[in-house]
């Protein structure tokens, strides 16, 4: 028997325990459970060295041809990479080290402040492309324009009862068109999973033999 | 015309829309009350008449104890019902309770292990190791401090099942979506299948003479989300057409175990990588803006999953001036990637562009794609009739759980 | 005066200037106003009330998935979820599906407790973080003790009178989750299988909508959506914390929002009349 089929089999009988475990109320399926978690825990463990190692590797590359101010932001990697390494594994990681400190007063802070560029992104979005293009573009800017009053203390203010309107939206066709949505999308993940368990789908290299 | 029918359409559908929505929540009251009323979470408090000699009505034991293994479940747990005490049912407050008291079958020494109220005709004992008999007594108490005790229960012991009957419909549904995949697959050569113009136009602004790598995106998702699976499928595809053209590919990973399966598939295709950001998102989020802001960029392609930073992502990319196409299965991020993107694959197209643009899939995947919408469009009919009709037998079929 | 040039100006606008409008419109209010006034959605309503329903000593399992980039909508909902807990001398066992979120939690859920005199392992637990919320969910369904043998500070779980009992779902009087990622998701599809009491939700502001089917067809019983549930549920708790004075400033945002797309939208017809104006 051949790799690829090996392989096959492999992935068609962890497939068949993880379907199994499922409906098994007993301690056994509650054991595969957590056989299978654990594995996956590890694979991704590896995996993480892998890409790390790949990651540090391109900002090498990256360290070596770029000239003048660019080598700032290879060199941060290193510097921040080096720091998070060393305080983790060397020192206390409890409130109040220098680890949990590097993460509360850099991580943190930039992480809310990335995510809210969103506010900014999105009215420049809202700005650019709500326009009264055709049919479907009229109806997206009237829901979003009711959606935005609708949803907030000053819209009544504004515009009364217009709160009716977006609860509607949001109760009947939003529900409708959602519930749609997960229907195909649930429809297409299992037939996507059941091919890959199967073996039909399966990484390239299965099909370049 | 056009725009009047298409109004008119968009209209018909919200019409059309709202009827499962209000058959559903009449259904789904209507069991709940049914089911919550059957399994008993709610007290018994029964009608009484007033009664003037409560406290000369003789205190008596509860009776008609059972006591069985709780179905379904690994062990350890046993249900204990009983018929109320009289002096509790008609004796209006002379009960202050019960106690529920447990010794193994093969000794006599009974402890107590539960206090509970007044008008409790049932118990869950979850500290029943498997495999171990025990036996019960239901002691009646008042706020005097009188008590009587009830006669033993029989024996019981608690043990794990093997299989959850409730669960028989996902059993069926897998049969026949596999029983479907397999004759799917044996289906002669038949007339051209409808391929979605969003993953014809994906194709075909792949195979376009780029001077640039294309950028791909499998989402920010775990490898373990369907939708990430899906995108790797969908870049293999894309990695055949782009050989046949001399197009490169440059990929941008957030999680590890996608970052290699991604460059699994890119050793078929020169001059192109994979890289590996960050699995956070924001990270990932910011370093991909850098790299589309610092270098020239023709076409981003966005498929998978992806949360709030969707929209950096897109942005990104529309700044940059890209030509961008995105998919998700993530609902609530249609609305950005549709408002920044010039072509959209929305949830269940996103897991039909890999089979649909590989040469021997594509058949195959959209029959068994059309089949299964065509049952579930079946089924939903048939539940709303149900709901309608009170075909309660219908409904339960798809209820697979404790409830 | 040239027209054509002012509406292409308009239509072409830099960016930048629309960030600056936006930062101000939200700043300003921040700085200036106060507490604003909300009319609680009847979803928010339903979860506050399901949670008054519970009696003192009843026990949450409150599982909570977030980034420090939700933090801003998710935190005003978790403090007054707290409050109205401990005022009601309800217990939680809590725990965390996002590695990031983790000390974030735990130091919120310290803050409040130490308010009300509240003690770990008898009034509060943390269990900590596992990945893979599906897996998590299914294997609680069973018993925490597998799962999470000890808690973060080193405590076996059978040793804290919380816990030392605990044996599934069935120990819950309510399951809360709140999250800005596919957790509470996971939480209905399987949770609500295996759970018969209520599931309540506490979301951010993009994933909410979403949600209003399953609170339709009664798989949550309540949903607090984005930093205008939070700023409800927290009038409805009856406390002036962050949600509420930051409402108000979302509010101005978004009647900025809707000036901008009017203003587009003017600029876009009037481009449009010039062009046939000029034949």
């Amino acid at each position: 028997m051949n790799r690829d089929n090996r392989l096959r089999i492999m992935v068609l009988i962890l497939g068949l325990l993880a379907i199994l475990q499922f409906f098994i109320p007993h301690n056994t399926g509650r054991w595969i459970n957590r056989f299978l978690l654990d594995w996956l825990v590890i694979l991704e463990f590896f995996a993480l060295i892998a890409g790390i190692v790949a990651l540090v590797r391109g900002q090498l590359i990256s360290l070596r041809k770029t000239q003048g101010n660019a080598r700032i932001y290879p060199g941060l990697f290193f510097v921040g990479l080096a720091i998070m390494i060393v305080t983790g594994l060397v020192g206390p990681i409890a409130e109040g080290s220098l680890f949990d400190t590097c993460f509360r007063w850099f991580l943190q802070p930039l992480q809310s402040t990335l995510f809210s560029l969103l506010a900014f992104y999105m009215a420049y979005a809202a700005f650019r492309s709500f326009r009264l293009k055709s049919a479907p573009a009229t109806i997206l800017l009237l829901s979003a324009v009711i959606m935005l009053m609708g949803r907030m203390p000053l819209g009544e203010r504004v515009i009364p009862n217009i709160s009716l309107f977006a609860n509607w939206i949001v109760r009947v066709p939003n529900v409708g068109s959602t519930r749609g949505l997960w229907i195909g999308i649930g429809l297409a993940g299992i037939a996507t999973a059941m091919r890959v368990i199967i073996g039909i789908e399966g990484p390239a290299s299965w099909r370049r033999r | 015309m056009n725009g009047c029918r298409t109004w008119i359409k968009v209209v018909l559908l919200m019409l059309i829309g709202s009827i499962p929505l209000y058959a559903q929540i009449n259904t789904a009251d209507a069991l709940n009350d049914s089911v919550m009323s059957g399994i008993g979470m709610d007290s018994v408090f029964a009608e009484v008449d007033s009664i003037a000699f409560a406290d000369t009505l003789p205190l008596t034991a509860v009776d008609n104890i059972v006591a069985h293994d709780s179905p379904n479940d690994a062990g350890g747990v046993v249900e204990l019902y009983w018929t109320l005490s009289r002096a509790d049912v008609l004796g209006q407050g002379r009960v202050s309770g019960y106690q529920v008291l447990r010794s193994e079958a093969s000794a006599d020494e009974f402890r107590i292990i539960a206090r509970l109220g007044p008008g409790t005709d049932r118990f869950v004992d979850t500290n029943a190791p498997a495999a171990v008999d025990y036996k019960y007594i239901i002691r009646t108490l008042t706020y005097s401090g009188d008590f009587v005790d009830s006669e033993v229960s029989p024996v019981v012991s608690s043990s794990g099942q093997w299989f959850r009957p409730q669960y028989i419909p996902i059993i069926v549904a897998i049969v026949v979506i596999a029983f479907l995949m397999f004759i799917t697959r044996r289906l002669p050569v038949m007339d051209e299948i409808w391929i979605f113009p969003s993953i014809r136009n994906l194709a075909e602004t792949v195979i376009k003479p780029h001077t640039e790598p294309l950028v791909y995106v499998p989402g920010t998702g775990s490898y373990s989300c369907m939708a990430t699976i899906a995108s790797i499928t969908l870049m293999e595809q894309l990695i055949e057409l782009m050989r046949e053209h001399d197009n490169d590919m440059e990929v941008n990973v957030s999680d590890p175990m996608t970052f290699s399966a991604a460059t699994e598939c890119l050793e078929n295709l020169d001059h192109s990588t994979a890289y590996f950001i960050s699995p956070d998102k924001a990270v990932f989020s910011m370093a991909y803006t850098h790299k589309m802001l610092t270098k020239p960029v023709e076409t981003a392609i966005l498929m998978g999953t992806m949360d709030d930073e969707s929209l950096l992502l897109t942005e990104a990319g529309s700044r940059a001036g890209a030509f961008q196409i995105a998919g998700t299965d993530n609902v609530s991020q249609i609305p950005f990637l549709l408002s920044t993107c010039e072509l959209t694959l929305i949830g269940e197209v996103l897991f039909l562009a890999g089979p649909q643009l590989s040469p021997d899939g594509y058949r195959a995947a959209t029959l068994l794609h059309d089949r299964l919408k065509r049952i579930a469009w079946i089924l939903l009919l048939l539940g709303i009739l149900g709901a309608k009709l009170g075909w309660d037998w219908y409904i339960r079929l798809f209820e697979t759980g404790v409830r | 005066m040239d027209y054509p040039a002012l509406v292409a100006s308009i239509s072409g606008i830099d960016r930048r200037v629309i960030y600056l409008v936006i930062a101000l419109s939200i700043m300003v209010p921040l700085l200036l106003a106060s507490y604003a006034r909300v009319e609680p959605e009847i979803e928010t309503v339903s979860f506050y009330e399901r949670i008054q329903d519970l009696s003192e000593g009843d026990i949450i399992l409150l599982s909570v998935d977030y980034m420090p980039g939700s933090a801003s909508e998710l935190e005003p909902m978790i403090t007054a979820f707290l409050k109205q807990v401990f005022s009601k001398h309800i217990k939680i066992v809590a725990l965390s599906l996002n590695a990031q979120g983790t000390g974030l939690l735990e130091s919120s859920i310290e803050n409040v407790a130490a308010e009300y005199g509240k003690n770990y392992g008898d009034d509060w637990v943390f269990l900590g973080y596992r990945p893979s919320s599906p897996a998590v969910i299914i294997s609680l369904s069973g018993s925490p003790h597998s799962l999470f043998p000890e808690d973060p500070r080193g405590n076996e779980l059978s040793d804290l009178p919380l816990t030392t009992d605990l044996n599934g779902f069935e120990d819950f009087n309510a399951i809360v989750a709140i999250a800005s990622g596919a957790s509470a998701q996971d939480w209905v599809i399987y949770g609500y299988e295996r759970y018969t009491g209520p599931i309540l939700v506490g979301l951010s502001g993009g994933i909410g909508p979403a949600f209003q089917s399953f609170y339709d067809t009664h798989h949550v019983k309540g949903i607090i959506a984005g930093l205008q549930g939070a700023a409800e549920y927290e009038q409805l708790v009856g406390i002036r914390g962050e949600a509420l004075r930051a409402v108000f400033a979302q509010s101005v945002a978004h009647l900025v929002f809707v000036g901008l797309i009017v203003v587009g939208n003017l600029s876009f017809l009037a481009a449009l009349w010039i062009e046939r104006a000029m034949g």
